[in-house]
């Protein structure tokens, strides 16, 4: 008898769920239908906290001057490495003042997971290196431009990559 | 904020192991603490302290820490931005879950309000302690803050949790001598002994620990470096790994009272760590990364809390990470976090606890400027 009775508070407990999830998205669809002629829904994201993954190398990055995405979804970033102060690169003191940290180069490339993927950038032969990095683009053949808006910088500078 | 991502990306919190004892593992919780309301940001983080309910109380710099240009645009007249940001009131609480509890701090009647926040405190009665602690060195590079005006940084406050002043040892502008009695200089660490109803003052500019009633503020005893006689005029050389131990505290970063009775002093510019009986009597000592240089290695203690209290936590915002050493042998056993700004990296992690359930909570001076907590894995509380 009392087995009856609870199957039968199960079985109406059951119905009431489906017609309540039937009438759920009825009125989920009469609102999108809604919205679709007076709403623009604005984009929402979230941070991944976990993004990038620690660099190598006890490298540290100093202001973050330019980011750019190329066609492989790699993320491309430009920083200013003599932004960091002695403190915070205290391994590249003379002598160093603690282990950790040092400058990393100026540009990184990350792959989507945050893993880097190359560091480079700096002085070398034939080319000025900017006084002041400031943005980074990767054009559509794949070469990294940067800029500069230093005292004396008035040009872009490129590589291939 | 989902806690979902937050669940899927806690990260590893970096912990190297150094001896062949199976060091104790953190992971750093990503989303905590929660937002602060009007936009407020933290400056640079002086002082932690864990109340009886498991609540982190932060004392920071504000603005006199920040760029107006760029950080704290809401504080500028007019202000130079519309949104964002503005710095938070001096003392901040937050609870286990990260959100905020408490907040206020700043000049008021009766007492003296730091130019400089130094340590805090939190008494068995959920009283808070502040000290004055005075100038830090200018932040090199680009950013540093502009240095407050005089009256020097001389004297410790204490307030209920809701911010009524209650007490004020010693006076701004009038510091006393290594001997005095009443007055510090720059006292920059402080803690309570519930048990004896001490206060116990790194009154760091004059090389010495102070205790006072914590009721009334009398007087009651001071110690130098090994328990001698503290000399604020002798001419000590900055510390080298090779150089013959300095008889008097360089640096007294860290005054904190072990629930064994001891009280752990950082002498943080030489790199050490001397231990005392609450009457002043020297222990032992320990040096703690003796490569260091700089800033030096020892900012801030902590001591888990279950049973004989085994391991002792210490910030060190030199080489940025937190070192986990034996209490017996005050040897090294692991070491949490390294240098950067992602969660679970540090920049100047000066300020450490241990809360009830074993997590570590970590506050970051100079441009670090946040406070993190690292959760403590499952089986190790």
């Amino acid at each position: 008898m009392m087995v009856t009775r609870n199957r039968l508070i199960a079985g109406v407990l059951v119905v009431g769920l489906v017609a309540l999830v039937a009438a759920e998205r009825l009125v989920q669809r009469a609102g999108a239908a809604d919205d679709s002629q007076t709403m623009v829904e604005a984009p929402r994201f979230e941070v991944d906290p976990g993004f990038p993954k620690p660099l190598p190398n006890g490298w540290l990055m100093g202001m973050a001057i330019g980011v750019a995405v190329d066609a492989e979804d790699h993320i491309w970033v430009v920083h200013r490495p003599d932004t960091l102060s002695a403190a915070e690169a205290a391994a590249e003191e003379n002598p160093p003042t603690a282990a950790c940290c040092r400058r990393a180069p100026p540009v990184l490339q990350f792959a989507q997971d945050g893993t880097l993927i190359s560091a480079w950038g700096g002085p070398g032969d034939g080319y000025e290196w900017p006084q002041s990095n400031h943005g980074l683009f990767v054009d559509h053949k794949g070469i990294v431009w940067i800029g500069g808006n230093g005292t004396n910088d008035a040009h872009v500078w490129y590589r291939l990559c | 904020m989902p806690r979902s991502i937050a669940s899927c990306v806690l990260l590893c919190a970096m912990v190297l192991t150094v001896g062949a004892q199976a060091p104790p593992q953190w992971t750093v919780d990503p989303l905590w603490p929660q937002p602060l309301p009007n936009h407020w940001i933290l400056g640079s983080v002086t002082g932690t302290a864990l109340d009886a309910d498991d609540r982190l109380w932060v004392a920071h710099r504000g603005a006199a820490s920040m760029v107006l240009r760029t950080e704290n645009g809401l504080d500028a007249t007019p202000p130079g931005s519309e949104y964002c940001c503005a710095a938070a009131p001096a003392l901040l609480a937050f609870g286990p879950d990260g959100a905020l509890t408490h907040h206020w701090g700043g000049p008021g009647d009766g007492y003296d309000w730091p130019r400089n926040l130094g340590g805090i405190a939190v008494d068995g009665s959920g009283h808070v302690w502040l000290t004055a602690a005075g100038l830090p060195p200018t932040p090199a590079g680009r950013g540093g803050a502009a240095q407050p005006p005089p009256p020097e940084d001389a004297h410790i406050l204490k307030f209920t949790r809701d911010g009524k002043f209650v007490l004020q040892i010693g006076k701004a502008g009038a510091p006393g001598d290594a001997s005095s009695r009443t007055g510090l200089l720059r006292p920059s660490a402080v803690d309570v002994d519930p048990v004896a109803n001490e206060v116990f003052v790194g009154d760091t500019g004059n090389r010495r620990v102070v205790v006072f009633d914590a009721t009334t503020g009398a007087y009651k005893r001071h110690w130098g470096a090994y328990g001698e006689v503290p000399d604020a005029q002798v001419t000590i050389p900055a510390y080298t790994p090779t150089a013959p131990a300095a008889r008097q505290f360089r640096t007294i970063s860290c005054v904190t009272l072990a629930t064994s009775g001891e009280v752990f002093v950082c002498d943080r510019d030489s790199n050490r760590l001397q231990v005392f009986r609450t009457d002043g009597t020297f222990v032992r000592e320990a040096i703690v990364s003796p490569a260091t240089l700089g800033a030096g290695s020892t900012w801030d203690v902590a001591f888990s809390r279950k049973g004989a209290q085994p391991f002792v936590f210490v910030a060190n915002g030199q080489e940025q990470t937190v070192h986990v050493l034996s209490r017996d042998t005050l040897t090294e056993v692991s070491r949490i976090g390294t240098g950067g700004r992602w969660p679970g990296h540090f920049f100047g992690v000066g300020a450490v606890e241990v809360d009830s359930q074993g997590h570590i909570l970590t506050g970051e001076a100079l441009q670090g400027k946040r406070v993190q907590k690292f959760l403590a894995r499952q089986g190790q509380r």
